[in-house]
Order: C-alpha cells, then sequence, then structure tokens
C-alpha cells in the first residue's frame, strides 16, 4: 500500500515540477505578454500540483487539509492577478488610449490654475 | 476580548470592501476606516513598547493549522510610522481628490494597500507573506495606473507579470519546504530546519523568486524599460517602495529563515551576482541616451550594493559588528529610496518642460530648470556615496568590513561602483551646465519641484535623517500630500536616524573622537543659518515653509553634535515637534491655496480675517518654530541651550539665538499681514464653499488639531508618552549605560 501512495505521489509531484519548469520555459522563451501570462498560470497549476499531491495520504487516510486551504488561496491569488493583467492588456488593446482626465484636472486645481 | 493584531489587517479590509460597496460613501467611511486602523496601530505600537512581543493565532486555530500574527519590536514600529504616514495620506486625500470619480477609484486600492502593509509587517507563516506580497504587487499595480495612460498601463502589466513569476517561484519553495518539514510558521520552519537538499531547493527557489521581483542583476532586465518609461512618480514609486519591500523580504528569510543553511557560498554567490550588478549596472547607466534610462540602470546599481551585504553578514559572527553592518545596509536602502524617487521627479520635470529626456541635448537645463537640476546633483550626491549622505555612512561601513573580514574584493567593487557613478553623475551635470545666461528664478513650479528637491536633499541627508522605507509610499500620493508628508518625515527621522547612526553604528563617544560630531554640529549650524536666510527672501509661502524646513531639521542634527543627554533630548524631542508644527503650517498654506487661492506671502493680507482659524493654527505653528512658550517649540530651543551650557558649546547658543531672531525675521511678517492688513477687495480665487465654515471642514480640522497638538505637546511636555518622555527614554538608553 505504501508503495502505492509513494508512487501515486511521485507521479503527481513529477507531473507538476514538469508543469513548472514547462511554464517557466515558456514565460521566458516567449516575447508576447498573453503567452506570458498563460505560462504563469501553467506554472502556478504546476505549484497547485505539487501541493495537492503532498496532501494525499492514502485511501483509508483524508487528506492533509492545509495544502488544500493553500492551493485554493492560491488559485484566487492567481485568478485576481490574471484578472488584473488582463484588464491592463485590454486598455493596452484600444487603439486611441481614453484620456481619463479626473487626475489631471485635480492637479490643476490645487495649483488655483483652472479658476 | 479585542486583538490588535487581527484589528490592524482587517478594519483596513473592511474599509476597502466598504467603500467598494457604498461609492458615494467612499470619503467617509474611508476616512473611518484610515483613523481606526492608525489607533488600533498606536495601541499595538503602546503594548509592544511596554513589554514583550504579541503574537496571535487567529481564530483560536493553532500552529501548524491556523494562521498566525505576530508582532516583535521592530514589526511594532515599522507599523506605527507607516501607518501615520497613511493616516496623513489619508486626511489630505479627502481634501485633494474631493468627489471627483478618481476618489471612487483611490480609496479601495489604497486601503488595500495598507491592508498587505499592514500584514506584510506581521505575518508569523511563509504562506501569509506570499499573499500579502501578492496584494500589495497588485494593489499597487493598479494605484500605479490609476492616471489611465497607456505607458502606466504597459509598465504596470510588466511589472505585475514579472512579480507573477517571481512569487511564484517563492511559492514552489514554500511547498517544497511544507513537504519537508509540515510547517508553515517561520519560526517552526526554522527550528526544524536542517542542512540538505530540501533545504537548499527551497532556498534557492524562494531567494530567487524575490530575487527577480527585488531586479538583481542578471534578473533585471524587466526593470529599467519598466521604470524608464512609466510617468515619472510611479517610476519613483516603483524604485524606491516596490524593489525595496522584495529586498526587505530577501533579508529577512536569510537572516531569520534560512540563517545557518544559508552557507558562505551561497552568499558568496549572491554576493558575485550583487558586484556584477553594479558594475553592470553602472556602466549602462554610463553608456544610457536618455536621463530616465540612466536613473533606472543606477537603480540596478544600487541594489547590487545592497547584496554585496550578504556574505559579509554571513561571515561576520553576532554582535556589535553586526549589527553595525545590518544598520549600514538599512541606510544605503533608504537613502537610494529618496534619491532614486527625487531623481525620477526631476527627470520628469526634464522631461515635461523639453519635451525629451536626451542627455546629450540637455544643454543649459541648468538654465531653465534649475530647481530640477539642482534636485538631480543631490541625488546624485547620494547615489555616488559623497558625504554627508547616508550612503557615505554605509558605504564607509561595507568597505571597512570588507577590508577586516579579508574579503577585500567587495572593498574593491564597491569603490570602481562609487567611481562608474561619479562618472555618470556628472556627465548629466555637465551637459546641463553649459549655457549663459544664469537663471533669474531658482523654482519654475515649485508645486512640483519643491517634493523632487525635498526627497533628494533628504536622500543627501539620509545620515542626519534617514527615514524608513515607508515613505516613498508618498509617492504614490498626489503632489501636495507628498510634500506635507515631508514634514511627517521628519518626524520619523529621529528614532531611526541620530539614534541609528550617530548612535547604534559609531557611538556616541567613538564618534566623538573621531572628531565626527564637530563637522556634524558644524554642518548642521550651517544649514540652520543659511536654511533661514534663503527663508527670508522668499514670497512664495509654500517654499519658505520649504526653506524653513531645511533650516528646522538641522536643529535635529545639531542636538545629536552636541555630546551630552540633555542636547540629545533636545535633538530628539524636536523631530516631534517640529514634525507636528511643521505639518500645521502645510495644511494652512494648503488651505489658503485651496479656498482663496493665495499661494504668496504679499497676497496674504487680511486672511486672518477671512479665514480665523487656519490663520490662528499658522500663527500657534509660527510661534512654535521661532521658540515662544508655551508652545511645543519652546522646549525644544530650551533643551538644547541647556545641553549646550553643560556641554561647554556655548557657540551652539550663539546659532540658536541668531536662528531664532531669523525665524522670528520670516514668519512675523506673514503674521503682521495676515492679522492687521486690511484684506484685498477680490480674492485670487472666490471660495464656493460652505458659508459656515471659512473652508472645507477636511481642510479645516488638520491644521487646528495639530495647532492644537503642538500647544498640549509644550504645556504637557512633562507628562508620560508626551514627545519628550520618549526622546529621554532613548537618551537615558545612550548615556545611561
Amino acid at each position: 500500500m505504501s508503495h502505492e501512495i509513494l508512487l501515486t505521489q511521485l507521479l503527481y509531484g513529477s507531473a507538476g515540477l514538469l508543469f513548472f519548469l514547462l511554464g517557466a520555459w515558456s514565460f521566458i522563451s516567449h516575447e508576447p505578454l498573453w503567452r506570458k501570462l498563460i505560462a504563469l498560470n501553467i506554472m502556478g497549476a504546476g505549484v497547485f500540483h505539487v501541493l495537492v499531491a503532498v496532501a494525499y495520504r492514502g485511501l483509508d487516510t483524508p487528506p492533509d487539509p492545509v495544502p488544500h486551504a493553500l492551493v485554493l488561496t492560491g488559485i484566487v491569488v492567481a485568478v485576481s492577478a490574471t484578472a488584473l493583467a488582463l484588464a491592463f492588456g485590454r486598455r493596452l488593446d484600444r487603439e486611441e488610449p481614453e484620456q481619463t482626465s479626473d487626475i489631471q484636472g485635480v492637479d490643476d486645481r490645487e495649483d488655483g490654475t483652472h479658476a | 476580548m479585542l486583538d490588535p493584531l487581527a484589528l490592524a489587517v482587517a478594519l483596513p479590509l473592511l474599509g476597502a470592501l466598504l467603500v467598494t460597496m457604498l461609492p458615494g460613501w467612499s470619503r467617509t467611511l474611508g476616512m473611518l476606516a484610515a483613523l481606526a486602523t492608525t489607533g488600533v496601530a498606536l495601541w499595538l505600537t503602546v503594548i509592544v513598547w511596554g513589554g514583550e512581543g504579541l503574537r496571535s493565532d487567529l481564530g483560536g486555530w493553532g500552529v501548524p493549522l491556523g494562521i498566525a500574527l505576530r508582532a516583535d519590536g521592530l514589526a511594532a514600529a515599522l507599523v506605527a510610522m507607516a501607518n501615520l504616514v497613511a493616516l496623513a495620506i489619508s486626511i489630505n486625500a479627502t481634501g485633494y481628490f474631493g468627489a471627483a470619480e478618481s476618489s471612487r477609484k483611490f480609496w479601495p486600492l489604497w486601503l488595500l494597500l495598507w491592508t498587505a502593509l499592514n500584514g506584510l509587517f506581521l505575518a508569523a507563516d511563509l504562506f501569509n507573506l506570499y499573499v500579502m506580497l501578492e496584494l500589495l504587487g497588485l494593489s499597487a499595480a493598479a494605484l500605479g495606473a490609476l492616471t489611465g495612460t497607456r505607458e502606466a498601463a504597459e509598465a504596470n502589466l510588466r511589472y505585475l507579470l514579472v512579480g507573477l513569476l517571481g512569487s511564484m517561484t517563492y511559492l514552489l519553495g514554500v511547498a517544497l519546504l511544507y513537504t519537508a518539514y509540515g510547517a508553515l510558521d517561520l519560526e517552526l520552519v526554522a527550528e526544524a530546519l536542517t542542512p540538505g537538499p530540501v533545504a537548499w531547493s527551497a532556498l534557492a527557489l524562494m531567494i530567487g523568486g524575490l530575487l527577480l521581483k527585488s531586479a538583481l542583476f542578471p534578473l533585471h532586465f524587466w526593470l529599467p524599460p519598466a521604470h524608464a518609461n512609466a510617468p515619472a512618480p510611479v517610476s519613483a514609486a516603483l524604485s524606491a517602495l516596490v524593489v525595496k519591500a522584495a529586498v526587505y523580504l530577501v533579508l529577512r528569510l536569510w537572516l531569520d529563515l534560512f540563517d545557518g543553511i544559508a552557507t558562505l557560498p551561497a552568499a558568496m554567490l549572491l554576493g558575485l551576482l550583487g558586484a556584477g550588478a553594479v558594475l553592470w549596472g553602472s556602466w549602462r547607466a554610463l553608456r544610457a541616451e536618455r536621463l530616465k534610462l540612466l536613473a533606472a540602470y543606477s537603480t540596478v546599481a544600487q541594489v547590487g550594493y545592497l547584496f554585496l551585504f550578504l556574505p559579509l553578514l554571513t561571515a561576520t559572527p553576532d554582535g556589535a559588528e553586526r549589527e553595525r553592518l545590518l544598520t549600514a545596509l538599512v541606510l544605503l536602502a533608504l537613502t537610494h529610496g529618496f534619491a532614486k524617487a527625487g531623481f525620477f521627479l526631476a527627470a520628469g520635470l526634464v522631461q515635461k518642460s523639453t519635451g525629451h529626456d536626451r542627455i546629450r541635448e540637455l544643454g543649459g537645463a541648468a538654465q531653465s530648470l534649475p530647481a530640477a537640476t539642482f534636485t538631480i546633483g543631490l541625488a546624485g550626491v547620494a547615489l555616488i556615496g559623497l558625504p554627508p549622505s547616508g550612503a557615505f555612512f554605509a558605504k564607509w561601513v561595507l568597505v571597512g568590513q570588507a577590508i577586516a573580514l579579508g574579503q577585500w574584493w567587495w572593498a574593491l567593487v564597491a569603490m570602481a561602483g562609487t567611481l562608474l557613478a561619479a562618472a555618470y553623475v556628472f556627465r548629466v551635470l555637465a551637459r546641463a551646465f553649459n549655457r549663459e545666461p544664469t537663471p533669474k528664478c531658482f523654482l519654475t513650479d515649485p508645486r512640483t519641484e519643491i517634493p523632487a528637491l525635498l526627497l533628494a536633499g533628504l536622500g543627501v541627508k539620509a545620515a542626519l535623517v534617514p527615514l524608513h522605507g515607508w515613505l516613498p509610499q508618498a509617492m504614490v500620493a498626489p503632489a501636495p500630500v507628498s510634500a506635507l508628508l515631508h514634514a511627517v518625515a521628519v518626524v520619523k527621522a529621529g528614532a531611526f536616524g541620530i539614534v541609528r547612526v550617530v548612535y547604534d553604528v559609531y557611538g556616541v563617544e567613538f564618534a566623538h573622537d573621531l572628531g565626527l560630531l564637530t563637522v556634524l554640529g558644524v554642518l548642521a549650524a550651517t544649514t540652520i543659518i543659511y536654511g533661514s536666510i534663503k527663508a527670508l527672501s522668499q514670497d512664495g509661502l509654500k517654499k519658505r515653509l520649504a526653506y524653513s524646513t531645511v533650516s528646522q531639521v538641522s536643529y535635529i542634527a545639531l542636538g545629536a553634535s552636541v555630546l551630552g543627554p540633555i542636547a540629545t533630548i533636545g535633538g530628539l524631542v524636536h523631530l516631534v515637534h517640529q514634525g507636528i508644527m511643521k505639518i500645521t503650517l502645510f495644511f494652512c498654506a494648503g488651505n489658503y491655496a485651496e479656498t482663496l487661492g493665495v499661494h504668496r506671502v504679499s497676497e496674504m493680507n487680511g486672511v486672518g480675517r477671512r479665514m480665523p482659524w487656519t490663520t490662528l493654527a499658522f500663527t500657534v505653528g509660527a510661534l512654535g518654530m521661532i521658540g515662544i512658550p508655551p508652545v511645543a517649540g519652546f522646549v525644544t530651543k530650551w533643551y538644547l541651550g541647556l545641553g549646550a551650557a553643560s556641554a561647554g558649546a556655548y557657540w551652539v547658543i550663539g546659532v540658536l539665538l541668531v536662528s531664532s531672531l531669523l525665524n522670528a525675521a520670516y514668519f512675523l511678517p506673514i503674521l503682521y499681514r495676515a492679522w492687521f492688513r486690511p484684506p484685498p477687495e477680490h480674492w485670487p480665487k472666490e471660495p464656493v464653499l460652505s458659508k459656515r465654515l471659512e473652508t472645507a471642514p477636511a481642510l479645516l480640522w488638520p491644521p487646528v488639531v495639530t495647532a492644537l497638538l503642538a500647544v498640549v505637546a509644550g504645556l504637557l511636555a512633562a507628562a508620560p508618552f508626551s514627545p519628550l518622555e520618549w526622546a529621554t527614554l532613548i537618551a537615558e538608553r545612550e548615556y545611561g549605560r
């Protein structure tokens, strides 16, 4: 039994590391920012894979909850970061970037020049 | 049972949620959250100050299952200062953004950043550090793009992606550590950690990920384009704050967690990379064609210096020597933070006014933009490491310890880097100063020039007044906020600056023997008189206040330079008192500008009748600056004078008298104009604000409250927790033994 656990863990863990390395390679070797973003998500999946493998303690024992909590938190963080990166990307893709003048308007006001 | 540790993180987070849900109330709710958070942070500080460190397991779940927060002395000090500065930013933001659309975007992001800051200081486990680091990075990137320009979005996207790569690598290191030791708590892991492949791999992954975030050569590739293409204030914040936060975490892991695992060869490798960064970054800066690119490569080099300390730290046994090295390291990071922020802001001014920042075509910039050029010069002094900048002291300690340990090659690198830095700074200055005729006016745009100037000045003065790293956050805030913060910054400077550098690094006796204190005293006295005379000739109200700050800051150095406990108390207490009084004056200047459009002293006739409360607060601040009882400034000058007399340094009393006369000369005419001259028929800008109050409440209350504080600090100087008591405590610790 313990042999199987070890083998399963080893398989999952190595797959995670492989993911991580693939993502890292892709991040470094590809110029477009989109590919980098996807590569990052693959790296993240690799790390989560490793953590899930760590949590596995055999069929009879319930898995270790701590790595699961870590993975859940990590996924939330990764999703938020991806969303922010996509929002930045959308801004960049617009041909004529919209001039948000709030800040500049306030700047002027302090100097009293707008009056 | 209320838990200050949990509240310090939870309150700003709650505030961020509320302002997101109720954007119409964002100002009120944001301010409430800011006040509550600061209150809790101060409470936490008082507890840690009075006893042992705090530790709390959230929800009653102990390690290894729960999440723990802890506060030791250093964390508490950092939290207190970060929160005070953040509160000041918040107060001013209410008046500054008003009800504009940007206010609604500012508050949620700002409170999230605040949450991440407190969380980062208080986190006790590796995974929480990861989450807080990500939260800090995300909110900083979003705040940086608040202007909405394309450049800002592009720079922040790139930073975000590289930051993510770094933190993913860090996270894999955390996963490895958990696999091997089944714990995430910093202390537990540090205890369980044994040298071996797992520990080494985790060390390499975690430190490697953070190195990417701190842009150490050869992982610096993302920094120059990002920092050089971002808008100037964003670059300033990125260079001074975000990079430093990662460096701070590297140090924390290196010193706390991997102490004993991190072998000398590993440290040597980092030192080698640091040396590469110093040489390569400086060389590229020398060859750079654009001013901002030069500044960005210079950041690469300066981060390299910080890593030169690692092999020395690892080779130095615990004790005074090691403490001194650590202090020098922190000092270098702070100096660079200020100097580089000032440099970037000045480069932004050059770019804005000339339309480009090509160094080759800078000819005559000194004539058209004297203040910006002067700022670059000042920042350059700090980057090169000339005395009296903080970098000089830091490099002095670095070189000294390298030679003492026999690792002389680091000393060679530091010196070569210094030479290269001198070359690239003088290359800019030589271009800038090559045209006649001389300018008529030193400042061309005070609103933007003064913050840059003050920052660079702080960089140079960091040996006298180093702040800690959170001030650069001021750069996230709009220009008037940062001007205000320099006044607060001076407050924080003291405890960390004077005490750390003169007392901890050198020790009072040793510094005295070296003759260092005499030099410091003469420099301080010269600065006091010079600043006062310059202030006398300024018509712009904020300019006059800025020169007054230059002068007042040197009182602190003067106190430290007189060997003896009483003058030390005077100098230290001046830090706090000067901060309260100067913040009052800056608040009032802002109110005059905002409400009536009054920017100059010559326009101030009769403002006392139009704005009695603001002018009353201004009067209190001004009288305090002169040193008239019962305002707090009197206590300061009294102690400085007493201390000088008891140490036999009678010339200091002369300096005090002359400078007080000068203070009176530049403040009393303002008060005379404000109260006794008739007001003009029309103000430069007619107020459209509330009829009952003289100006917006958010603008009015801060100066009134700080003016009140200035009087209370003077009247109740002997009460517990007054600035005087704290300063006495510090002085006793230094001289008591």
